[in-house]
């Protein structure tokens, strides 16, 4: 751009000179014709040019060719620089040599230079505007398929077929982008639903064969009934099976949660339901000498399915249990309107990383733990709408609920 | 007293029929849906055994069979599907029970025996053990005239021990069948048993009921007047 102001401005500097002596010429013309066929001085009024800028210099020869000046004047009137270009010929009247000078009003060196700068920025202003109307206009209409896919890789879910297409659009590219989505989605729909068939048929299998271990197990223990060492051995393995058994159904749950099998949801008041699984629980409870502390601010209402809210309840029960204080225990349960907390002793320190990670155990101690009741709780929560956290203050475990907002 | 196993996994009805035959009930067995309809249609059974996932199609259907045809039986649904779903739908098609693989074979028992004595047409519904008269409807104990108060997870306890009667109960089979076997409890928790024992044993003998319960080896009970 500013090569070609540079260019302009020769340009324009050229043409002016050409204009200008063009003209001059003409008057010079004019003026030669009036002297050569009247022989007397030509006015400037005659020429049609203003006073003073026609003058007769006195020389003494006319041999010289016609040359072309470029000068500048001092306006007193205006005070300020006037350029002017100058057509100088001799002409010859009564006689006598003289030299003509015509001066001509031009545009000089200054003025061309500001005119080109002026012109330079409005091309430079027009290119702006140009520009900002063209990704106004242009681009925004260029960004809906952009923000379309945005918002479809931000809300797609991996449990529900996705149905996004650019159909509408006959860009090669977004043609091409939309099949790749739809093949890529494909394949991830498929993988994923193999897991979870997978997991799903897993579980599933695994029922028949430790029913089968389980009965057998449980003829021969009738059998060796007097026999209390093949009683005690086969007791053993029934308790191992139980294990197994319980750590499948376990892994049946997670598996259900979270391919939403539990969609049926209703308003509940979770006291209630606490208060029930306490009288469940209380057996266990005073026999492990723990010490129930139930206080209940406010009620606390949620929608969730029933079954679920059990489960969670009592995976939450037997996590607090079981890693309770010998003797000395207790469980305090606090409901307010906008959280739960279940608060029990604790002498270890909480696992590193997420506790609520599959088979994160506190410690190794508790063998029959399958490590899954944390997680179940969890995807619970997840699922419910809810926010479950877990802390440790003064050698207590505290486990809050509260809405997810 | 004759039972139908519909069950497709012949291990477990060689199982089923062994243990249910020391019980003195006799048993017959369908491997499909197909058999199992034959069966239903021909036979007469004071219960059926159903598993829901049967290979040519569900167990629902026989229930629905069953109840179209007016066939009076009790019906034990038991499956290895773990849903709420089948379930509800098997309770509302007309199932009198449901119980879940693995199961132990002294609550499968139990759950028939109350099934049985549910359908008992005339005659007393009660359970009787020597002196012991156990109502269940009432969910009441006596000994003569003499009624014993027994908390619900007592009388739970003792309706399990009576039925498994001359049999090695384990705590874990014992918690299962009051608690349900959701609780992931570990083993040292299942001594929390000793203590409903302790507590109906010291009722039972209060009122003058001779010492039926015996502890087995510390790790289970046995309920027995030998």
């Amino acid at each position: 751009m500013i090569f070609g102001s540079i260019v302009q401005y020769l340009i324009f500097r050229n043409s002016i000179h050409l204009s200008a002596d063009d003209s001059l010429d003409e008057l010079k013309k004019t003026l030669v014709k009036y002297t050569s066929r009247n022989d007397t001085f030509m006015l400037a009024g005659d020429l049609g040019v203003k006073n003073g800028r026609l003058i007769y210099t006195p020389v003494s020869s006319i041999n010289f060719e016609t040359f072309y000046q470029d000068t500048v004047i001092w306006n007193r009137r205006t005070l300020k620089n006037r350029d002017f270009r100058i057509i100088n010929f001799p002409v010859l009247i009564k006689q006598k040599p003289y030299k003509v000078s015509i001066f001509m009003r031009t545009m000089g060196h200054a003025d061309l230079v500001t005119s080109t700068v002026f012109s330079f920025l409005c091309y430079f202003l027009l290119l702006l505007l140009y520009i900002f109307l063209i990704s106004h206009f242009f681009t925004r209409n260029m960004w809906i398929p952009f923000r379309q896919f945005l918002h479809e890789l931000k809300t797609t879910d991996i449990n529900k077929k996705s149905t996004f297409t650019f159909s509408d659009s006959n860009i090669d590219e977004l043609k091409e982008l939309d099949k790749t989505y739809a093949r890529m989605m494909k394949r991830i729909h498929n993988d994923y639903r193999k897991t979870k068939e997978l997991s799903e048929n897993l579980t599933h299998e695994l029922q028949t064969p430790l029913t089968i271990m389980r009965a057998k197990i449980d003829l021969l223990q009738q059998r060796f009934q007097d026999d209390e060492e093949t009683f005690n051995i086969l007791q053993s393995l029934q308790n191992n099976i139980n294990r197994v058994s319980y750590f499948n159904k376990s892994l049946m749950l997670l598996t259900r949660i979270n391919n939403d099998q539990y969609a049926e949801y209703a308003l509940i008041d979770f006291g209630t339901v606490i208060k029930e699984r306490i009288d469940d629980y209380i057996d266990i409870i005073h026999t492990k000498n723990i010490h129930i502390i139930f206080e209940q601010y406010s009620s606390f209402i949620h929608e969730i399915n029933p079954t679920l809210l059990e489960l969670m309840i009592n995976n939450i029960f037997s996590n607090a249990v079981k890693y309770n204080k010998e003797n000395e225990g207790f469980l305090q349960i606090t409901i307010s309107n906008d959280k739960i907390i279940f608060e029990n002793p604790y002498e270890g320190i909480l696992p590193s990383g997420n506790i609520f990670d599959r088979f994160k155990r506190s410690d190794k101690k508790c063998n029959d733990s399958t490590g899954l009741g944390l997680s179940i709780v969890k995807a619970i929560c997840d699922k419910s709408h809810l926010v479950v956290t877990v802390e440790t203050v003064h050698q207590k475990f505290r486990l809050i609920l509260s809405f997810r907002y | 007293m004759k039972l139908l196993i519909i069950e497709d996994e012949m291990e477990i009805i060689e199982s089923i029929s062994t243990f249910l035959s020391n019980e003195k009930i006799i048993t017959e067995y369908a491997i499909n849906l197909d058999q199992a309809l034959e069966k239903v249609s021909i036979f007469q059974y004071d219960c059926i055994i159903l598993d829901l996932s049967l290979p040519d199609g569900s167990g629902l259907e026989v229930i629905k069979y069953l109840k179209q045809n007016s066939i009076d039986t009790g019906i034990l649904i038991l499956s290895a599907k773990d849903s709420l779903e089948d379930r509800i739908t098997g309770l509302d098609l007309g199932a009198d029970d449901y119980l879940t693989k693995p199961f132990h074979f002294a609550e499968l028992y139990a759950r028939i025996k109350s099934i049985l004595r549910r359908r008992l047409q005339g005659g007393s519904k009660d359970l009787i053990f020597n002196e012991l008269n156990l109502n269940i409807e009432m969910r009441e104990v006596k000994t003569g005239d003499k009624t014993i108060p027994l908390t619900r997870k007592e009388f739970d306890l003792l309706y399990y021990l009576i039925v498994n009667k001359e049999r090695v109960l384990s705590k874990e089979s014992i918690v299962e069948h009051l608690w349900g076997d959701m609780m992931g409890i570990d083993a040292d928790s299942l001594d929390f048993i000793y203590t409903h024992m302790r507590n109906l044993r010291r009722k039972l003998l209060n009122a003058d009921v001779s010492d039926y319960i015996k502890n087995v080896y510390g790790i289970g009970y046995k309920f027995t007047d030998r």
